[in-house]
């Protein structure tokens, strides 16, 4: 009773324009013209604020909108719930396990074109055209420069020495890329010796896996540990962050090593970027287009440039940071038939409780 | 008008019978008291008559018009119903002020009922207080809100819930005639519940007494109280002195008196209750105390002479405790309690110990079978 | 007058011999229509014949069951220990500044835990800002120079959620001790008990059903959370379902997984249930006068004021401050245009769902106060769970009826007029209202439940008798009555939608971000600080919704309205 009668107004009057408000904001969004319009539809596993140069790019030369949904789960439920009233017209994905998983759901259209088959070699693509990569990226070593000699480290199946005991930081063995990687052991090792392996390098981990890549270089310039597993565009990206310069310090403290590129070696892990056209696609022709462009010369060298990957496009130049770290050999071992591993890969993360860090 | 008609009602919750086959006909401008102990189903009854409760079985009509059936074809809403229910609690609404509360069932427009608002209001004494919100009001104050607001609709049917028990006893009395000459204004055929038998018998033309869920006396204040059916309804109207004997030549003989026992056999084991009320003072030799006489044609004098423990006025009446000096010759050895309670009109003070005679009103003792 | 002419005019519906109050076949209805995820979720659990059992319970289940357990134990002491004990502190002590803490400790409920977390961990960790001071302060060079608490831990995850969660418990608690009778408290003082043993011993036990209720909203929300677990690598049951989902590619898995957790959260509903029963006896008096109030002064004081000062402190000044700063710092890249249009969507989608929340909520609670059908509160309860999923696999389940709807309304409108119907529910903005319907219900619901158990029965009935429908009473009687819990209900229900982030992200349409995802595209690659304008966003329109619900508490203590 004895609250000021005004109070109750403003309250009232603050809930009301709140809600007016915010009831008109939403109103234009009831409506979907998604089908009508010639508009693209992307579900993208990837953040839309590293895509979106691409993105633009496509827009000014076609004239296509491309509007996007970024979400790291739940994309394939969507897909597969709606069926033929399917809104989504393509997919982006930054790991062959996504792409791999969609195509086991069946939700993916077979594309034939000739653009996209000259721009992605054989190896990087579906046979069927189900799907398409658009670059490759290395999971590399990074150690430090002070406390990793020349020759230290070698290959994968070293981080299980006994020497390294305390020495890696990695992030989660959960992860798409871990998993990846863990699924090429097991294609090239077999399940006991991935195993073992597995628990050798978890036995050295100097932490509890966590973080994401970059965060393993910032604990080696930190300290924490000597060597770190990421994905080798994260070195370049820290090497030019402009906005958080510290970040090129701990660029400047890791050396980045390239594993197993001895004479007779497999050659370094990569997995791919890609992308897949949707089957009920609504403007499947367009999204076809998209992913040709993705593969075309100006969207390669977007993708080397600013992103740091490789492109697949033969020809495309790397970009110069790439270039300086030397060359390379990649394991050429079938992504496809990696990618299907890595369920059992996620077993054996679980199995070894890489996880729970050095301790347990 | 017409009268309220509750046939065969029978009510439980989950397993528990709360009113078991229990019939009521209040006719248009009686008011009927429905008296028991908490708990024996009144409150049930009265809800269930007001539609608050779905009926389960027997039949509930006002008039020709049945408002709901318990063979489950029927129940029509209690807000068209045309009762008027007044709660124990009051049950007013704390958002609105005296008059909206008042008015919450009338409709704006009959100029009629908002006219009978104002003038209650203003016989009511609640001129003054029409825009007051609840909280403020005494509980006097809200009572008459309250039944102001359950008239105003100008219900066929008044249902009072307790609707005194929340009050201050020293404005009972008041409220208790404000509210009876409201509802007599009214034809309405009134259903009120208590558990307090003085009120009843002030309030009601007539008493259904209730236990357990069943009715177990039907009848006008008089009959209830002067012929009550069993030792429940004798012991509603307060403490009884009890004494067990057997019957002999169709009497009760105790070692206060012996009683005509009409229709009980030879040989029954009864309890004869006799109510403090039923002691009437003959003298009292050396206290010295009026001797209060009050002989009337159905007292007879006691055998036995009783010594006083204790003595104290309450104001109208005064309650003595005695005990008794002698035995008397309990036949088969009827006992007396050691303490028996006696109310004399009036002061009557004797110090403790003195010896009193008196005499015994048969009106006010009655028995009862024991089984 | 016969009987036939007084027949009601709207006849109660039946089922054989059962009357049912059409109410009560809306209640259903809506309860069915917010349950529907709820059985898809259910469904897809059944629907696999694979099995993940065997694999979880030998390896990493033992594990998530046990931090699930242990970060739940933690949290609930922590909160209700800080909860309480402020609440008691501002509500029955005097002493400077605790007029301001009364509404400042709702502070950290602004702050999402997932911001709380990347704050935290900025300011905790070998790099923040506390540890490079030490380090520079005592020469130290490496992290084996010294020890310091790892904050990406389960200690970590307690803490923060605890700093997170506590207003929870702290609001349940400040209004059962405003509700409490003070002839209570006044009889255990001259009964000669300290104010201490007051509090242990009559307004603690008198107020344990309101703190059952926090400490239980408190662990549901620890047992859904995502962000922060992840976020500090603790691995406790949720992050196993998404784990199961992701990397065995078993959705069937996950709602499985989901199902045990919702044992899990019906435990706490039922602990919860129990405890609000028992608190409909408690306020039978309605005499209220000034609480007592024990005036503190000097240390005593000084101490009351640091203990409440503290939470406050951790759980809102610095997060908020560490915002602002990178806000300032970055306000080139945050303050575009872009922006706006995403505070405008994360308005609109909250203010839609609260609102229908409340009203679903207000359906419901009546409904079930106007008949006590089993099946009418059965399904009450069971729609009410929709907090207990993880948010992302009830994100499916929202899915999976709404593409149901979709089609068989297409497949109608193209049989009878010959052109498809457009969507109205996959991939739109409704389908993100539904399932923040669907999500946050149980608070709404809850909180229009206390509201209305606050109304005595009786009303109902003078209501009714007096011939106002069920309709109509709800009208002229209740929405008076319980304006302040609706309002309650509406701002939590707000305020939580704001902060969503799983949900929306599965559900939104194309091109549609708001605040919260937008911070999560930025948090996921830990660029944090270009999305501190928003973060900052979400923070602030969570403070003035806890300021009001502060002021609610207070009037509901004085006087009916």
């Amino acid at each position: 009773m004895r609250t000021p009668k005004y109070l109750g107004y403003g309250r009232k009057v603050g809930l009301t324009l709140a809600l007016i408000s915010g009831f008109i904001a939403m109103l234009p969004h009831f409506a979907v013209p998604a089908k009508a319009a010639d508009d693209i539809n992307l579900y993208s596993y990837r953040q839309p604020f590293l895509i979106q140069p691409l993105l633009d790019a496509f827009t000014k030369e076609t004239g296509i909108k491309v509007r996007v949904v970024f979400a790291k789960k739940g994309m394939l439920e969507r897909i597969r719930a709606a069926g033929r009233n399917n809104a989504a017209d393509a997919v982006l994905t930054v790991d062959i396990g996504r792409l791999n998983e969609l195509q086991e759901a069946g939700v993916l259209m077979p594309v034939t074109s000739d653009v996209l088959n000259d721009n992605v070699p054989a190896h990087l693509r579906h046979p069927d055209g189900l799907w398409f990569g658009l670059t490759t990226r290395a999971r590399v070593a990074l150690v430090s420069r002070d406390r990793v000699g020349a020759d230290e480290l070698r290959s994968y199946e070293d981080l299980a020495a006994p020497r390294f005991k305390g020495r890696i930081c990695v992030r989660s063995g959960k992860h798409a890329y871990n998993v990846a990687l863990i699924a090429a052991m097991l294609h090239h090792n077999g399940e006991d010796a991935t195993r073992a392996w597995l628990k050798g390098v978890k036995a050295n981990l100097a932490r509890k896996p966590q973080g994401n890549d970059r965060a393993q270089a910032k604990a080696i310039y930190q300290g924490q540990c000597d060597i770190a597993l990421v994905n080798n565009y994260y070195m370049a990206k820290m090497q030019t962050n402009e906005k958080k310069p510290e970040q090129k310090k701990w660029a400047a403290s890791v050396r980045l090593v390239y594993l197993n590129q001895g004479t007779n070696d497999r050659g370094n892990h990569m997995n791919i970027s890609g992308a897949a056209v949707i089957k009920d696609a609504p403007h499947a022709v367009a999204a076809i287009k998209l992913l040709e462009f993705l593969s075309g010369d100006s969207a390669q060298k977007i993708y080397a440039e600013v992103n740091h990957e490789y492109p697949v496009k033969a020809g495309v130049a790397h970009s110069g940071l790439v270039k300086s770290w030397g060359s390379f050999k990649a394991d050429t071992a079938n992504i496809e038939g990696v990618a299907k591993l890595r369920q059992r890969a996620s077993r054996l993360v679980d199995e070894v409780g890489f996880d729970d860090g050095p301790t347990s | 008008m017409a009268g309220l008609h509750l046939r065969n009602v029978s009510h439980a919750f989950g397993d528990h019978t709360v009113v078991s086959d229990v019939s009521v006909e209040v006719a248009p401008g009686e008011l009927v008291c429905l008296l028991g102990p908490s708990g024996c189903g009144k409150t049930t009854l009265l809800r269930v008559a007001a539609g608050l409760e779905m009926l389960q079985s027997g039949r509930v009509s006002i008039g020709e018009e049945v408002l709901a059936d318990g063979q489950a074809t029927r129940h029509t809403p209690p807000e068209r119903r045309g009762v008027g229910l007044m709660f124990q609690d009051f049950a007013l609404f704390p958002h609105l002020n005296v008059r909206d509360n008042i008015g919450f069932g009338v409709d704006g427009h009959d100029i009629e009922r908002r006219q009978w608002i104002e003038e209650a209001l203003q016989r009511a004494g609640l001129g003054p207080s029409r825009d007051a919100y609840p909280h403020t009001l005494s509980g006097g104050q809200q009572q008459r809100v309250a039944l102001l607001r359950a008239l105003a609709p100008k219900p066929r049917v008044m249902l009072l819930d307790e609707p005194f028990s929340g009050l201050d006893v020293t404005r009972r009395a008041a409220i208790r005639q404000q509210t009876l000459s409201l509802l007599k204004e009214t034809e309405a055929a009134t259903l009120m519940v208590t558990h307090d038998p003085e009120e009843a018998m002030f309030m009601a033309d007539r008493i259904l007494v209730m236990l357990a869920g069943r009715i177990i006396q039907d009848g006008s204040p008089v009959d209830v109280y002067f012929n009550p059916t069993d030792g429940f309804v004798t012991r509603l109207f307060g403490t009884v002195n009890r004494v067990e004997t057997t019957v002999r030549d169709g009497h009760a003989e105790t070692p206060l008196g012996t009683f005509a026992a009409p229709g009980f056999i030879d040989g029954t084991r009864v309890e004869v209750l006799l109510r403090p009320e039923a002691f009437r003072v003959l003298d009292a030799s050396s206290a010295g105390a009026p001797v209060q006489v009050g002989f009337e044609p159905a007292c007879e004098p006691a055998k036995t002479r009783l010594r006083v423990l204790r003595a104290r006025p309450l104001g109208r009446s005064s309650h003595v405790e005695f005990e008794a000096v002698e035995r008397g010759d309990g036949g088969d050895g009827a006992g007396l309690p050691e303490i028996l309670v006696a109310r004399i009109p009036g002061v009557f003070l004797p110090e403790a110990g003195a010896d009193v005679r008196f005499a015994i009103d048969a009106r006010q003792v009655h028995i009862f079978t024991i089984d | 007058m016969t009987a036939e002419t007084h027949m009601p005019t709207r006849p109660a519906i039946r089922f054989g011999r059962l009357a049912v109050d059409p109410w009560a076949i809306g209640a259903l209805a809506v309860a069915v229509f917010v349950a529907a995820p709820l059985f898809a979720v259910l469904w897809q659990a059944l629907s696999t014949s694979e099995d993940i059992w065997g694999h979880l319970v030998a390896t990493v289940l033992p594990t998530y069951v046990r931090e699930t357990l242990l970060l739940m134990t933690g949290v609930g002491i922590g909160t209700l220990i800080i909860g309480t004990g402020t609440a008691w502190l501002v509500t029955m002590c005097r002493f400077p500044g605790q007029r301001m803490l009364t509404w400042a400790l709702l502070l950290p409920f602004a702050v999402p835990a997932y911001l709380l977390a990347f704050v935290a961990t900025d300011q905790l960790e070998y790099a923040g800002t506390i540890q490079t001071w030490l380090r520079a302060i005592f020469g130290w060079q490496r992290p084996s120079d010294y020890w310091f608490p790892e904050i990406r831990s389960l200690g970590g995850a307690i803490w923060v959620m605890t700093l997170a969660l506590y207003p929870y418990v702290y609001l349940l608690a400040r209004s059962a001790f405003l509700e409490q009778s003070v002839c209570v408290l006044e009889v255990s003082r001259t009964l000669g008990k300290t104010p201490w043993g007051s509090f242990w011993g009559v307004a603690l036990p008198l107020a344990r059903p309101a703190l059952v209720i926090g400490i239980s909203l408190a662990l549901m929300e620890t047992l859904n959370d995502f962000g922060t677990v992840d976020f500090f690598a603790v691995r406790t049951f949720t992050v196993g379902i998404y784990d199961v989902w992701l990397n065995m590619s078993s959705i069937a898995g996950a709602a499985q997984l989901s199902l045990v957790l919702m044992v899990f959260v019906l435990l706490l509903i039922i602990a919860e249930r129990l405890a609000r029963r028992g608190r409909r006896y408690h306020h039978t008096t309605t005499r209220h006068q000034n609480l007592p109030s024990y005036r503190l002064r000097g240390g005593r004081a000084a101490l009351a004021l640091a203990a409440c000062a503290l939470p406050i402190f951790l759980g809102f000044v610095v997060p908020a401050g560490v915002l602002i700063g990178y806000a300032v710092e970055f306000h080139a890249e945050t303050l575009s245009p872009r922006y706006f249009e995403f505070a405008g969507n994360s308005l609109g989608l909250s203010a839609f769902a609260a609102l229908g929340a409340v009203i679903v909520g207000v359906v419901l609670a009546y409904a079930v106060r106007l008949s006590a059908h089993p099946a009418v509160t059965g399904m009450a309860r069971f729609a009410s769970i929709g907090y207990a999923v993880p948010a992302s696999v009830l994100a499916v389940g929202v899915i999976l009826p709404l593409a149901g709807v979709d089609e068989a309304m297409e497949g109608t409108t193209t049989a009878l007029f010959g052109i498809p119907a457009p969507i109205l529910f996959s991939g739109t903005v409704a389908a993100v209202v539904y399932g923040y319907l669907v999500r946050f219900l149980a608070l709404s619901h809850g909180a229009v439940e206390a509201g209305l158990a606050k109304v005595t029965p009786s009303m109902d009935g003078a209501a009714r008798t007096l011939g106002a429908s069920p309709g109509g009473a709800l009208g002229r009687v209740h929405f008076p009555l319980i304006r302040g819990s609706l309002l309650t209900a509406a701002l939590l229900v707000f305020v939580d939608c704001m902060k969503e982030l799983p949900m929306t992200l599965v559900l939104r349409p194309f091109d549609f971000d708001t605040l919260a995802t937008f911070v999560y595209q930025y948090a996921s690659d830990e660029l944090f600080e270009e999305a501190s304008l928003a973060a900052l966003t979400i923070v602030a329109a969570g403070i003035l919704p806890v300021i009001l619900l502060s002021m609610t508490i207070v009037n509901s203590r004085r006087g009916g309205t």
